[in-house]
C-alpha cells in the first residue's frame, strides 16, 4: 500500500503556506498507508523540482526541507515497500529520461517488464527497479511520436495491466495533474481555490470537503479551472499509435460533501482500527505466507545448524517468540529459548558464535530488542530480524531479515502483526522439521496442507467468535480481574490474550501455566472470578483437573477449545468452540477470540481501544 | 450522499398492542419517536433529503412539519408489503446511491457515518452488520474475505454459526435496487447481486436496538438515557422544594414534580407530566408527555408512552405501557423481579447488556395502548395486559 497526492492551486500562496508544506501535511495524513520512503515533485519557475528519500515522513521532510518549496502544482508520495527495498532511488516520484515528467503511483503494474524491455529497446534509460518508472518513459515515448502530453498519458494508461492509481505532472503542460485509476483507490477533492487528487480522502480534508470518488478505468486531469474525467472504453493493450477511445464523464452528480473527521475516514467500515486489523488478519497472514515461502531456505539452513537458538522480543512479540521456541523444540528438537528483550543482558555471558538469535519486533525500532540484538551480535551470534517494517533499524543491524507482510498497523494493541509473526515462526519450525526429518513424512504433509488453510480458518474463527465475544464482553467488562490458563502452546496464547485485555480494557489479567495455578494464584479465586482456559488439543485431559480446581472455588469458567470435546463442554460456563487444528498451528487461530473479547470489553467500558492510556505503538525508550 | 430512504411501513406485530396499531417508528424513546431520532442522526451526518416509505403516510405529517425547515422530508406511499416492496416503492428516488434505513432500528449516528464512509472508501454498496448471537430475531448476514457479503437471509429460521445480524442501515445503489426488482424477495435479490458484484459489510461494535418487541423499547431507553449528561430542567417546570433530584435527567416544560418525590436518573419526564407526592421514579425510566403518576407509586426502568395514568400506590417495574392506558391503584408489575440483581447489573453503565439481564428484560411486562388495568392487579414476569 502507498499513498499519493496531487495539488493544483489557483495561484501561488493561496493557502498562506508554501506548496511543499501543504504536500507534506497531506502525506502526513496518508502515513497510515505507508511510511518507509517519501517524495514530491513541484512545478516551479525554475522547472521541475524533485526531492525524495527513504525514511519516515517527519525525518525526510527535515532532511529535504519540503517546507521551503513553493509553486502552484505538485505531487507527492509515501511508500510502503512490499517488493524491493526502500531506497532513495526506488522512492517516488519517478521521471522520464529528460526529467520533464514526474509520476507517483500506488499499485502494481503487472506487465511492466514487457514495457520496460520494449522501452529500453527504444533507447530509454531506467534509473530504478520499480514498475512505476515505465509510466514516465511510456508517456515520454508517445510524446516523441507526436502525441500531446495528455494524449500521451491516456495512451500510456491504456497499455497498463494491473492495479494503479496514478498522478502525473508534465513540464510541457504546466498547471495540470493527470490522473488514472484502476483497482487502487483514488479520489478528487474540490476546494474553493485548490484541487486535489489523492489515494484517500483524509489527505486533503483540512482544505476541501467536496469529493469525487473515481471509478476503475477513469482517467483525466485537474487544472486550476477545471476537472476533466473520462472513461477508457476499450483497452486493447496494443502498442500502436491510435488514441484510446474514451467517453467524457459528467461528474457533477458525483460530488459528495464529507463532514467527518480525517480520523474516521481512514477506518473504512469499522468503528476502530483495532477491529479493522483483527478482521484483516486472514489477509495479513495470507500475504505473509505467500512472501516467506520463497525467502527462507538459507535462514532455515543456518538455524538448523545452530547450537542454540534464542528468540528475543518485547510484549506481544515476546509471546510470538515463546510460541516459536516451543515449536522449534517440539517439532525440530532444536534447543530454543524465548527471552524478553529487556532481560537479555543477564543472559549474554553464555552467548557465542554458535548461537543464532532471532529478534522479533513489529516496528523493528523497539529499543530493548535493538539493544539485545546489538549485544549478541557483538558476541558473535548470528542475528536474524523478524519485523513488519522493511529496512527498519533492527533489519539493518541484523545479519539477516525476515519480513511479515501484515501492512501498517495503527492500533496500539498488536493483532495482525502478532498472528503474522506466529505463522512466520511456525513456518520456520515446519521447514526445520522437514530439513532435519524430525517429523514423519505423512504428518508433515498434513501440517503443511493445514498451514496453507490458516487464512481461511482464521476468517471463519473471526465470524464465529465475534458475536460471542460481544455478548461476553458485557460480563467481563464488569470484572476487575481475570485469569488465563493454558499448557504448552496454550500458555503463550493465554499470555497474549491476557495482555490484550490489560492493554485496551484496563482489566487486570494474568496468564499462568494451568498446572502451576494451584501453587499460588488460586488463592485469589472466589465466587464469579473469571478464568479462561486455552485448550488446543490433547492437553485437554490434563487441564480438566485445573478446571475442576477453579470451579470448586466458584470461578466462572470460559474455554477456547476445539470442537469435538463434548465430554468436557459441561465444565465451562461459556465456550468458544473452534475448528480442530494440529496443535502446532492452533495459536494463530485460537488467539482471535481473546483479541475480540479484549476489544469488545474496552468498547463496553467506554474506552478507545486504539489509543490505550500510557502506551505507545513503538517503544523507543529503555 | 445526500438522500436517505427510511422504511417506516408496517406496524410490527410484536409491538402492535403497545402502539395501538400505529407504525412502530412513532413509538417514543425518551421524548423522541424512533423516526425523529433517525432523522436527527441523518442531520448530524449531513444528509439533506429523506424519503419515508409508509403504508400510512398521513401519520407522518407531524414529523414532516417538525423537520421541514432543516431537511427535505417526503413521504411515499408503500405499494405492497415486505421489505422488497417497500424499497421498490421508493425506487425512483434511488437515482444515485442512497442511505437505506429500517425505521425500527436505533443506533448512534456514528454507525450511519461509518456506513457512508465505508461506501466512499470501497466505492461499493455497504450494509451495516452487528455481531449478535440470536440472528434469527433479525436478518442474518454471512461475510467472507475482505468483508464481502456472501449471503443474506432476511428471516432465518435458526441461528447460523458465524452469521452477523443485519443492522438495518445500508447504502444501496441503483444497480442493487434493480437487482431487487428482478427478484421475488430481498434474499434472492442480494444473493443474485453478490454473485456478480461486491457488497461490503461494515461491522458495528457499539449499541444497537431493533424494535421488534416491547422489551426492545426498554433496551433503547437504557442506551439512550445512558448517553445523557447533566440535569436539564425546563424553566417552565415546577419542582417542589422537598423533591430529591439526582441526575442525569431531562424534565420538559410544564412538568410538575410534587413534594417528597425522589427522581433518580438517568431518566426522562416529558412535557406536561405530573408526578404526585411520595413517588419514586428511578433509573432508565422514560415518562413521555402528559403522564400522570399518583401518590406513593414507584417506576423503575419502564417506558410510559404518552397520556398514561398510573394510580396511587402502584409499582411499575420493567414495564412498557402503551399510550392512553389507565393503571388503577395498587397495581404491581414484575412482582417477582429480583430488583437487586438488576441494579447490580446496570450499575456498570456497560454499553452491552449482559445476556442474563437481557433474559430478564425479555420476560418483562407490557400493557397495551388504551388498556385499563384494574385496581389491585398483581402482574408477574412474562405477563401482559392488553
Amino acid at each position: 500500500m502507498c499513498g499519493i497526492i496531487g495539488i493544483v492551486l489557483q495561484e501561488r500562496g493561496l493557502l498562506s503556506k508554501p506548496l511543499g508544506r501543504v504536500i507534506r501535511e497531506c502525506l502526513k495524513n496518508l502515513e497510515y498507508r505507508g511510511y518507509d520512503s517519501v517524495g514530491f515533485a513541484i512545478l516551479s519557475d525554475d522547472g521541475l523540482i524533485i526531492r525524495k528519500s527513504k525514511g519516515k515522513i517527519d525525518e525526510v521532510v527535515l532532511k529535504l526541507s519540503f517546507d521551503e518549496f513553493d509553486g502552484t502544482c505538485g505531487i507527492g508520495h509515501t511508500r510502503w515497500a512490499t517488493h524491493g527495498r526502500p531506497s532513495d532511488v526506488n522512492a517516488h516520484p519517478h521521471t522520464d529520461c529528460e526529467g520533464r515528467i514526474a509520476v507517483v503511483h500506488n499499485g502494481i503494474i503487472e506487465n511492466y517488464l514487457v514495457i520496460r524491455e520494449l522501452l529500453i529497446g527504444r533507447g530509454h534509460e531506467f534509473k530504478s527497479e520499480t514498475d512505476t518508472e515505465v509510466v514516465a518513459h511510456l508517456i515520454e515515448d508517445y510524446k516523441r511520436l507526436g502525441f500531446k502530453p495528455y494524449e500521451a498519458f491516456k495512451k500510456a494508461v491504456s497499455l497498463l495491466k494491473g492495479s494503479y492509481a496514478l498522478s502525473v505532472i508534465d513540464l510541457d503542460e504546466p498547471g495540470k495533474i493527470f490522473f488514472a485509476r484502476n483497482t487502487s483507490p483514488l479520489v478528487i477533492g474540490l476546494g474553493s481555490n485548490v484541487k486535489f487528487v489523492s489515494s484517500d480522502i483524509p489527505a486533503f480534508l483540512d482544505y476541501s470537503r467536496n469529493v469525487i470518488v473515481l471509478q476503475d478505468d477513469e482517467v483525466g486531469y485537474i487544472s486550476k479551472d477545471s476537472v476533466i474525467i473520462e472513461k477508457l472504453v476499450d483497452k486493447n493493450y496494443e502498442f500502436d499509435s491510435k488514441l484510446p477511445k474514451t467517453e467524457l464523464v459528467d461528474h457533477s452528480l458525483r460530488i459528495r460533501y464529507i463532514d467527518w473527521t480525517p480520523e474516521m475516514a481512514k477506518k473504512g467500515g469499522y468503528p476502530h482500527f483495532m477491529l479493522k486489523e483483527i478482521h484483516e488478519q486472514p489477509q495479513a497472514v495470507a500475504n505473509t505466507i505467500t512472501s516467506i515461502s520463497n525467502e527462507l531456505e538459507d535462514i532455515v539452513k543456518l538455524i538448523s545448524k545452530a547450537d542454540r537458538v534464542l528468540i528475543v522480543g518485547s510484549g506481544t512479540s515476546y509471546h510470538a517468540s515463546l510460541i516459536g521456541s516451543l515449536l522449534f523444540n517440539e517439532m525440530a528438537n532444536i534447543k530454543a529459548h524465548a527471552i524478553i528483550s529487556s532481560e537479555m543482558r543477564w543472559f549474554v555471558n553464555s552467548v557465542d558464535d554458535e548461537d543464532v538469535v532471532i529478534a522479533v519486533s513489529q516496528s523493528g525500532e523497539t529499543i530493548d530488542t535493538l539493544l539485545a540484538a546489538r549485544e549478541v551480535r557483538r558476541r558473535g551470534a548470528l542475528t536474524i530480524a523478524l519485523t513488519n517494517v522493511i529496512d527498519s533499524a533492527l533489519a539493518r543491524e541484523s545479519h539477516l531479515s525476515i519480513y511479515t507482510r501484515a501492512g501498517p498497523e495503527i492500533g496500539v494493541a498488536a493483532t495482525k502483526t502478532f498472528t503474522s509473526q506466529v505463522v512466520t515462526l511456525t513456518y520456520i519450525a515446519i521447514k526445520l522439521a522437514e530439513r532435519l526429518q524430525t517429523i514423519p513424512e505423512g504428518r508433515l504433509s498434513d501440517l503443511k496442507s493445514e498451514f496453507r488453510e490458516l487464512p481461511s480458518i482464521m476468517s471463519a474463527v473471526v465470524s464465529v467468535s465475534e458475536p460471542k465475544a460481544r455478548t461476553l464482553s458485557s460480563l467481563i467488562s464488569m470484572r476487575q480481574s481475570m485469569y488465563y490458563l493454558g499448557r504448552g502452546l496454550g500458555l503463550p496464547t493465554s499470555m497474549e490474550g491476557a495482555l490484550k485485555l490489560k492493554e485496551v480494557a484496563y482489566i487486570h489479567a494474568e496468564a499462568y501455566p494451568a498446572g502451576e495455578s494451584k501453587h499460588g494464584p488460586i488463592a485469589l479465586v472466589d465466587e464469579e472470578f473469571p478464568v479462561a482456559f486455552t485448550i488446543l488439543g490433547d492437553e485437554a485431559d490434563l487441564i480438566l483437573s485445573n478446571v475442576e480446581e477453579m470451579r470448586a472455588r466458584g470461578a466462572w469458567t470460559l474455554a477456547v477449545m476445539p470442537k469435538g470435546f463434548d465430554k468436557i463442554y459441561k465444565y465451562f460456563n461459556y465456550v468458544f468452540e473452534l475448528r480442530r487444528l494440529p496443535h502446532e498451528l492452533a495459536p494463530a487461530a485460537y488467539i482471535v477470540p481473546y483479541q475480540l473479547i479484549a476489544y469488545y470489553s474496552a468498547v463496553a467500558r467506554g474506552y478507545d481501544p486504539d489509543k490505550p492510556r500510557n502506551l505507545a505503538k513503538t517503544v523507543t525508550v529503555v | 450522499m445526500k438522500r436517505a430512504i427510511v422504511l417506516v411501513g408496517g406496524m410490527g406485530s410484536g409491538v402492535k398492542a403497545i402502539s395501538g396499531g400505529a407504525p412502530k417508528a412513532l413509538l417514543k424513546v425518551a421524548g423522541k419517536s424512533v423516526i425523529e431520532r433517525i432523522i436527527e442522526n441523518l442531520l448530524v451526518c449531513g444528509l439533506r433529503e429523506v424519503v419515508l416509505v409508509s403504508d400510512q403516510p398521513t401519520l407522518f405529517e407531524d414529523v414532516t412539519v417538525k423537520y421541514g425547515d432543516v431537511i427535505d422530508v417526503q413521504v411515499v406511499k408503500q405499494v405492497g408489503s415486505g421489505i422488497r416492496d417497500a424499497i421498490l416503492s421508493a425506487r425512483d428516488m434511488v437515482s444515485s446511491a442512497s442511505l437505506l434505513i429500517y425505521g425500527d432500528t436505533l443506533v448512534p449516528h456514528e454507525a450511519y457515518r461509518m456506513v457512508i464512509n465505508a461506501y466512499i472508501t470501497y466505492g461499493r454498496p455497504v450494509i451495516l452488520v452487528v455481531p449478535e448471537e440470536d440472528v434469527k430475531l433479525y436478518g442474518a448476514v454471512l461475510i467472507g474475505e475482505g468483508n464481502r457479503v456472501s449471503d443474506f437471509i432476511e428471516k432465518p429460521s435458526t441461528d447460523i454459526d458465524g452469521a452477523y445480524a443485519y443492522g438495518g442501515v445500508a447504502v444501496f445503489d441503483k444497480e442493487l435496487v434493480e437487482t431487487l426488482e428482478e427478484s421475488s424477495n430481498v434474499d434472492e435479490g442480494i444473493r443474485k447481486y453478490v454473485s456478480r458484484k461486491a457488497l461490503k459489510a461494515a461491522i458495528w461494535s457499539g449499541w444497537w436496538v431493533d424494535i421488534g418487541f416491547p422489551w426492545d423499547i426498554l433496551k433503547a431507553n437504557y442506551y439512550v438515557l445512558n448517553e445523557l449528561d447533566g440535569i436539564k430542567i425546563s424553566s417552565k417546570a415546577s419542582i417542589a422544594s422537598t423533591a430529591v433530584v439526582k441526575g442525569p435527567l431531562i424534565i420538559e416544560d410544564e412538568v410538575v414534580v410534587d413534594h417528597y418525590t425522589v427522581l433518580e436518573g438517568p431518566l426522562f419526564i416529558g412535557r406536561g407530566s405530573e408526578i404526585s407526592p411520595y413517588t419514586l421514579i428511578s433509573k432508565y425510566s422514560s415518562l413521555e408527555e402528559l403522564t400522570y403518576i399518583d401518590t406513593y407509586s414507584e417506576v423503575f426502568w419502564s417506558s410510559i408512552q404518552p397520556k398514561v395514568v398510573v394510580g396511587s400506590n402502584s409499582h411499575i417495574y420493567l414495564t412498557v405501557i402503551g399510550s392512553e392506558a389507565v393503571i388503577e391503584g395498587n397495581v404491581v408489575t414484575a412482582a417477582d423481579l429480583r430488583k437487586d440483581l438488576i441494579l447490580r447489573a446496570v450499575s456498570s453503565k456497560s454499553i452491552t447488556l449482559s445476556k442474563a439481564l437481557l433474559n430478564i428484560i425479555k420476560s418483562s411486562s407490557s400493557i397495551g395502548s388504551k388498556t385499563r388495568v384494574r385496581a389491585g392487579t398483581i402482574m408477574r414476569m412474562n405477563m401482559s395486559s392488553h
